[in-house]
């Protein structure tokens, strides 16, 4: 079973503001910027796991979550479909990652039944005035060359979402 | 003429303090330099014969270690100062953020050819991730004199340093290091108490063991160990320092020089030339 989780805070996200500062200053015009974690499960479970186990991801006083596996869908999706392009990045050896593998084996006691945890980061990104090709080249831009301002590309690795 | 040093505190940078204290006590005059006082004045910073970049987390590590910082418009300044050969040296954060500010290792121009990944080590076949605050071995594989900091360390010495992160993994592209160590561009490698380069005493898993680099020039040095906090005898770890055990009860031999007062003094020296 493969279990796709988004979690996003439900106050406003200091790393987001920051970014979004930064690229200002840099001279990009950037509206919005938000910030949320895709996190990819693959286990070998029955459909009870997510409701036993989202807590280890989901804090619900300060996460908005999503979460969809084997066709069922639980939270609200919206949250997570905002500005004109999403810039996801993955980074090597994710220390989040790992240690949520390592919770689930572990101390939920899944043991080897839980596969893999991926963990992206997704940057929801704005821009004003700018039409869907416009908005993919600039994401390209910010995501890898000249800026690498999302994905350092010696550890990080990016995909880019309309 | 005493040198002057400027020491950048970032919003999040917290080592910068000792960082003073460690160039003061080689007779250097450093002084705190906000990040935000260069838009006040850019001829003030201009004015420093050096530069130093503390450990911490700057801008709390957002989006990833040393990024915000570097793209402080304060780090062209230090870029223009460094093509003079004034002398950069970053720890810790320091060291991320002059890597994502590509200062180092500078071999191809400014790009962005080393990343600072989360930690990774192999100690035992056990991958050990996350943070780690321990007291490490490097040895010196570079020529005496290599870099503004190496001036007074011999070939092959080996040392105590403590060491305190989360992503201080050096991470780059075989090419890279391979035109690294071509050039000599590696300081100083993670190693044994007895100056065995091996997996075991790698505590992040650093690419080549590598702990502290340097660009082409040699005058902007980038290191994850931290030197300023093996400045003075009493800052030593008395398991790792057989001095400091000896020097118990002592006051003021205990004020005396740790094991890495030279990397200050090499510093001092090239400032001076």
């Amino acid at each position: 079973m493969l279990i796709e989780l988004y979690r996003t805070l439900k106050t406003y996200d200091p790393e987001a503001v920051t970014a979004k500062t930064t690229l200002r200053n840099m001279g990009y015009e950037v509206w919005g910027l938000e910030r949320a974690e895709r996190f990819l499960i693959e286990a070998d479970v029955d459909a009870t796991f997510l409701s036993d186990t989202k807590d280890v991801l989901i804090n619900p006083n300060k996460h908005y979550h999503f979460a969809r596996s084997n066709g069922k869908v639980d939270g609200d999706e919206k949250k997570f479909r905002k500005g004109d392009v999403t810039i996801y990045v993955e980074t090597e050896g994710d220390p989040e990652a790992s240690t949520a593998l390592n919770v689930l084996r572990h101390r939920y006691q899944y043991g080897n039944k839980v596969l893999s945890v991926k963990r992206e980061v997704a940057w929801m990104l704005t821009f004003s005035n700018l039409g869907k090709e416009e908005a993919l080249g600039l994401a390209e831009q910010l995501a890898g060359k000249p800026t690498y301002f999302f994905a350092n590309p010696n550890f990080q690795s990016y995909r880019i979402e309309v | 003429m005493q040198r002057r040093v400027a020491v950048i505190q970032f919003g999040g940078t917290n080592r910068e303090y000792e960082l003073v204290g460690a160039l003061k006590s080689v007779g250097l005059s450093a002084e705190m330099y906000r990040w935000n006082e260069e838009k006040k004045d850019k001829a003030r910073l201009r004015q420093y014969d050096g530069f130093g970049l503390a450990g911490g987390f700057s801008y709390q590590d957002r989006g990833r270690a040393g990024l915000i910082a570097s793209k402080d418009r304060l780090m062209d300044t230090l870029r223009e100062e460094s093509e003079k050969g004034r002398i950069i040296f970053g720890i810790c954060n320091g060291c991320q953020i002059l890597v994502e500010a590509r200062l180092v290792p500078n071999i191809y121009g400014y790009s962005l050819d080393i990343g600072m990944a989360p930690n990774a080590g192999k100690i035992d076949g056990e991958l050990r991730t996350g943070f780690i605050s321990d007291w490490v071995y490097v040895v010196h594989t570079s020529r005496k004199g290599r870099s503004a900091a190496t001036k007074l360390f011999e070939k092959g010495e080996i040392l105590p340093i403590p060491i305190a992160h989360a992503e201080g993994r050096f991470k780059m592209p075989d090419s890279v290091l391979q035109d690294m160590i071509k050039n000599d561009q590696i300081l100083w490698r993670y190693c044994t108490k007895y100056g065995e380069i091996v997996e075991s005493a790698n505590p992040n898993g650093s690419t080549y063991n590598a702990a502290v680099v340097c660009n082409n020039k040699g005058n902007v040095i980038a290191g994850m160990p931290h030197q300023e906090a093996a400045n003075y005898l009493y800052q030593m770890s008395d398991y790792v320092w057989r001095e400091k055990l000896e020097a118990w009860g002592d006051a003021e031999r205990m004020k005396g020089p740790g094991a890495w007062r030279r990397f200050f003094e090499s510093l001092k020296l090239s400032m001076e030339e």
